[in-house]
């Protein structure tokens, strides 16, 4: 299998404290990539980095062979979608106008939007099942509604990679379902950071543990989500079985927290 | 029914200049204004050469001169609202008017005391006033732009916009204290603004600056819509963030400044007129910037006829009227939620 | 006698008016005078000498411009006028800020207030400070002479045909001086006709349109320093021959100064007004 993102050597400091030291990953093609960490281990950072906000010090990034640091905003953002976890008002645009950003990219300044273009935003907009909201404030909606729409606006920018920040904060437990269903269905390329294990072990082929900006681990669900790994990282006693909605085929985990603080986790953080 | 606010604003944007230009101190019929376009290209019609001088030399450039303010000064706000991401912002809040105003009192001022009585004054004059206001609202936005920070933050420019603003304001202050009771005076009325010195001379700036800025908005429709969603959004979406937005101030300083320049300080209407159309005109977004101008025009127009003819034979300064209307009207439409 | 009881009472019926009493001063000795026109009348009084205080454009007669300034249009500067004891502080309702005269009342110091707004003001205003400072008996003879010559020169005027006019205040924006304003009673003595005729509003904007409008005879542009001369961005008379006044070339300038000061020198504006009247009907006739 391809890999669609080759990263390499990454570093990047914010002014002179260094964050992340020495990222080494790879996201193949079609692929659903979970990066995973505790609080401040890095992960926006990284992410930050991908989609050009960050610029790396040191290291390469490779989008199909293609080096993103050569690439201007533009051409990025042809190729790589972002949905982030906060939204800005959009100041009384409705929802038909911000699916319609992710035509962006692809005009040039004063290209006229064509038939071509209205139909795709309308294609977005049935997809992620928004026809009743289109003309409604995006400002108005609740939080699912709005990742919805932001699904469709990443399914109009058409990236070959969609990088999300923490999407399922603030939404409900249908909604987190729902929203990683369809991010799952519209079979691109992800890289998604993700605070819930389970979603994580549910909806990710491969896994990324990043703590104190270095990635400490990385393979499949399997093999990344293990009792020992998950208890030093986030210093919490933790317990992996096979999830009992698991098809035989899928070897899907449950993880279940332990929610006394007394209670050491197996091992220390000292380990290190 | 989604079309029908559009229609009306179109109708109103053809009927008010013409309105615009019957009512006023002297007698003149629509009859009268027929007649005098008619003579233009005909030998057929005949006009009364005092009111074809009054409507072709006085009222038509005035009303032009308005309604391109109120256009310019509404795109500018919606624009700076945009890039921004803030619903107070005016050309006002970046310093831009202010430094403007300063530039051109200090002209004023300074021009008043020191070549009383020359020759080609006028003329010289006002370009010496649409330069001082240029560089003026120039240092005003490089001031705001070298203090916004290296990610030219939207917190840090907007604080660094106040205090541009209070210090043109309070150095305004200064020039018309030190200025003698009259001029002060004078310089007090300029403030407040006036379409009175229109003519077709002056006319040809504002209109090339407000053909271009449009223009280049436009193009830019997409890349401004862009910036609604957040800086890291608009990155995302391919857009140079930083860039976009300088260059986009320095656009709306340079339109501002013409304008501040011709017709003097008139507020609010950069701020309010957005606001009205985005609050009226919901699901109109792809045709805004035409609605912003077509709707600022007809304001300000109408503005300057409450202006010229509220008492009869006075002339009200502009910055008021905009101020008195602008503030009811915008509170009617902030509680009707919107037309659609 | 008789004239000075009947100018005696209208004093007090004026100072009533205006809410407060004159100073109990007989022959004032130190006097600062924060206006120009009361400097002006107080050497009219022969006492100008006295005056040990005064405000930034007080400039005539020549001698007025020794004096020592103490303020002026923005503000007095009270430490140096208590420094100074003044026993006479002829302050100006309307020039000097309320605030100011009315710490200077509180401070004890004796305050008349200058309220003048009518020609006949002046009259008034000489009168009270012959009072004040023991001139009465060369009050009188001014306020005499002041008055036959507005009565002859209105006298001499009142038959002559009207001369409708425009006074230019200001050119940008446009301001004039409305019938309300005490400058047209000047021009009315002379047989002006102002084309202004609203009282309302004693210095309105107008448009060029009114003027265009009202046609008038004569455009007045006083002229002095801090004037714009009508040049300043855009007031092109020569661009309206329709205007009588600038077909005719009857667009005159007049000494600002003497037109704009409740002075003795209105005398000598008036007559220069009625000259330059007198020169447009001529023309016209």
């Amino acid at each position: 299998m391809n890999n669609i993102l080759q990263v390499h050597n990454l570093h990047w400091s914010a002014g002179d404290t260094p964050i992340l030291s020495e990222i080494e990953f790879n996201i193949p093609e079609g692929a659903f990539v979970g990066l995973i960490g505790p609080n401040g281990a890095g992960k926006s950072s990284l992410m930050r980095c991908l989609y050009g906000v960050n610029k790396p010090q040191l290291g390469s990034m490779l989008l199909q062979g293609k080096n993103l640091s050569d690439l201007n905003a533009r051409e990025q953002a042809k190729k790589i979608a972002v949905i982030l976890q906060e939204h800005s008002n959009q100041m009384g645009l409705t929802v038909w106008d911000v699916v319609a950003q992710g035509l962006t990219p692809h005009k040039g300044l004063f290209e006229w939007t064509t038939k071509k273009d209205l139909n795709r935003v309308s294609d977005a907009i049935i997809k992620m099942d928004l026809s009743n909201l289109s003309k409604q404030p995006f400002e108005q909606l609740s939080g699912g509604e709005k990742q919805r729409v932001m699904l469709a606006r990443a399914h109009v920018q058409n990236p070959q990679l969609l990088i999300m920040d923490e999407p399922t904060n603030h939404l409900d437990v249908h909604y987190q379902i729902e929203m990683l269903n369809m991010v799952k269905n519209m079979g691109i390329s992800v890289l998604a950071s993700i605070h819930d294990l389970n979603l994580a072990a549910a909806f990710c082929d491969y896994i990324l543990v990043i703590d104190h900006g270095k990635i400490i681990k990385q393979g499949s669900t399997a093999q990344v989500l293990t009792e020992d790994l998950i208890s030093n990282v986030f210093n919490t006693c933790v317990q992996i079985d096979d999830h009992p909605f698991s098809k035989d085929d899928s070897n899907q985990v449950r993880i279940t927290y332990s929610y006394d603080m007394a209670s050491e986790p197996k091992k220390g953080k000292n380990n290190e | 029914m989604n079309k029908l606010p559009v229609i009306i604003l179109i109708l109103l944007a053809i009927i008010s200049p013409v309105m615009a230009l019957v009512l006023g101190v002297a007698n003149i019929s629509v009859s009268d204004v027929f007649n005098i376009v008619c003579s233009q290209f005909s030998d057929a019609c005949s006009s009364d050469a005092l009111k074809e001088r009054i409507v072709l030399e006085l009222r038509l450039p005035r009303i032009i001169l308005a309604f391109l303010t109120g256009a310019g000064l509404s795109l500018a706000g919606s624009v700076l609202q945009t890039v921004t991401r803030n619903p107070l912002a005016d050309p006002y809040l970046f310093g831009i008017s202010s430094g403007a105003t300063f530039g051109a009192v200090l002209v004023i001022a300074f021009a008043g005391a020191g070549l009383a009585g020359q020759g080609l004054f006028s003329d010289w004059m006002r370009m010496g006033i649409t330069g001082g206001a240029f560089i003026g609202s120039a240092i005003s936005v490089l001031i705001v732009i070298s203090l916004a920070g290296r990610s030219v933050q939207i917190e840090r420019m907007v604080l660094a916009g106040v205090a541009t603003s209070f210090m043109f304001s309070a150095a305004t202050s200064l020039v018309l204290y030190a200025s003698d009771p009259q001029a002060a005076s004078s310089l007090l009325f300029w403030s407040l603004g006036s379409f009175s010195r229109a003519d077709w001379d002056n006319l040809m700036l504002p209109f090339i600056i407000l053909i271009i800025c449009f223009i280049l908005f436009s193009g830019f429709t997409r890349q401004l819509t862009a910036l609604l969603a957040g800086d890291e959004n608009a990155r995302s979406l391919g857009v140079e963030v930083q860039k976009v937005r300088i260059s986009m101030l320095l656009l709306t300083s340079l339109m501002t400044a013409i304008l501040v320049a011709n017709t003097g300080g008139i507020g609010f209407v950069g701020l309010m007129i957005p606001h009205i159309v985005r609050r009226l005109y919901v699901n109109h977004s792809r045709h805004l910037m035409w609605i912003i101008v077509l709707f600022g025009g007809v304001f300000m127009v109408w503005v300057d006829v409450v202006a010229r003819s509220l008492i009869h034979g006075h002339e009200l300064p502009v910055g008021i009227i905009t101020a008195a209307i602008g503030s009811v009207f915008f509170l009617l439409v902030m509680r009707r939620k919107s037309w659609s | 006698m008789l004239r000075l009881f009947v100018i005696l009472i209208s004093i007090s019926f004026f100072s009533n008016a205006y809410g407060y009493e004159l100073p109990n001063v007989k022959n004032a000795q130190r006097i600062i005078a924060l206006s120009p026109h009361s400097v002006e009348l107080l050497f009219a009084l022969g006492v100008g000498d006295r005056i040990i205080g005064t405000t930034d454009f007080a400039d005539f007669p020549e001698a007025a411009k020794d004096i020592e300034r103490i303020g002026g249009y923005h503000g007095i500067q009270m430490e140096r006028v208590l420094e100074l004891k003044p026993d006479l502080v002829v302050a100006w309702q309307g020039g000097n800020s309320d605030e100011d005269i009315n710490q200077l009342e509180s401070l004890g110091l004796p305050v008349y207030r200058s309220a003048t707004k009518r020609l006949k003001h002046i009259a008034t205003e000489i009168s009270v400070l012959g009072q004040l400072t023991g001139t009465s008996a060369k009050a009188d003879a001014l306020i005499k002479d002041l008055h036959s010559v507005l009565a002859a020169l209105k006298n001499k005027n009142k038959d002559k045909p009207k001369v409708s006019f425009f006074y230019q205040l200001w050119s940008s924006p446009i301001r004039t001086i409305s019938t309300g304003s005490w400058i047209n009673e000047m021009m009315e003595i002379c047989g002006g006709e102002n084309i202004m005729q609203d009282p309302s509003v004693e210095y309105p904007q107008i448009s060029l349109e009114t003027v265009l409008l009202s046609a008038p005879q004569a455009i007045i542009i006083p002229s002095s320093h801090g004037h714009d001369n009508g040049k300043l961005s855009g007031l092109k008379w020569e661009d309206w021959p329709e205007i009588p006044a600038v077909k005719n070339n009857h667009i005159y300038r007049i000494n600002g100064d003497i037109l704009h000061r409740f002075s003795l020198r209105v005398i000598e504006a008036t007559q220069t007004v009625c000259e330059t009247f007198d020169q447009i009907r001529l023309v016209k006739h």
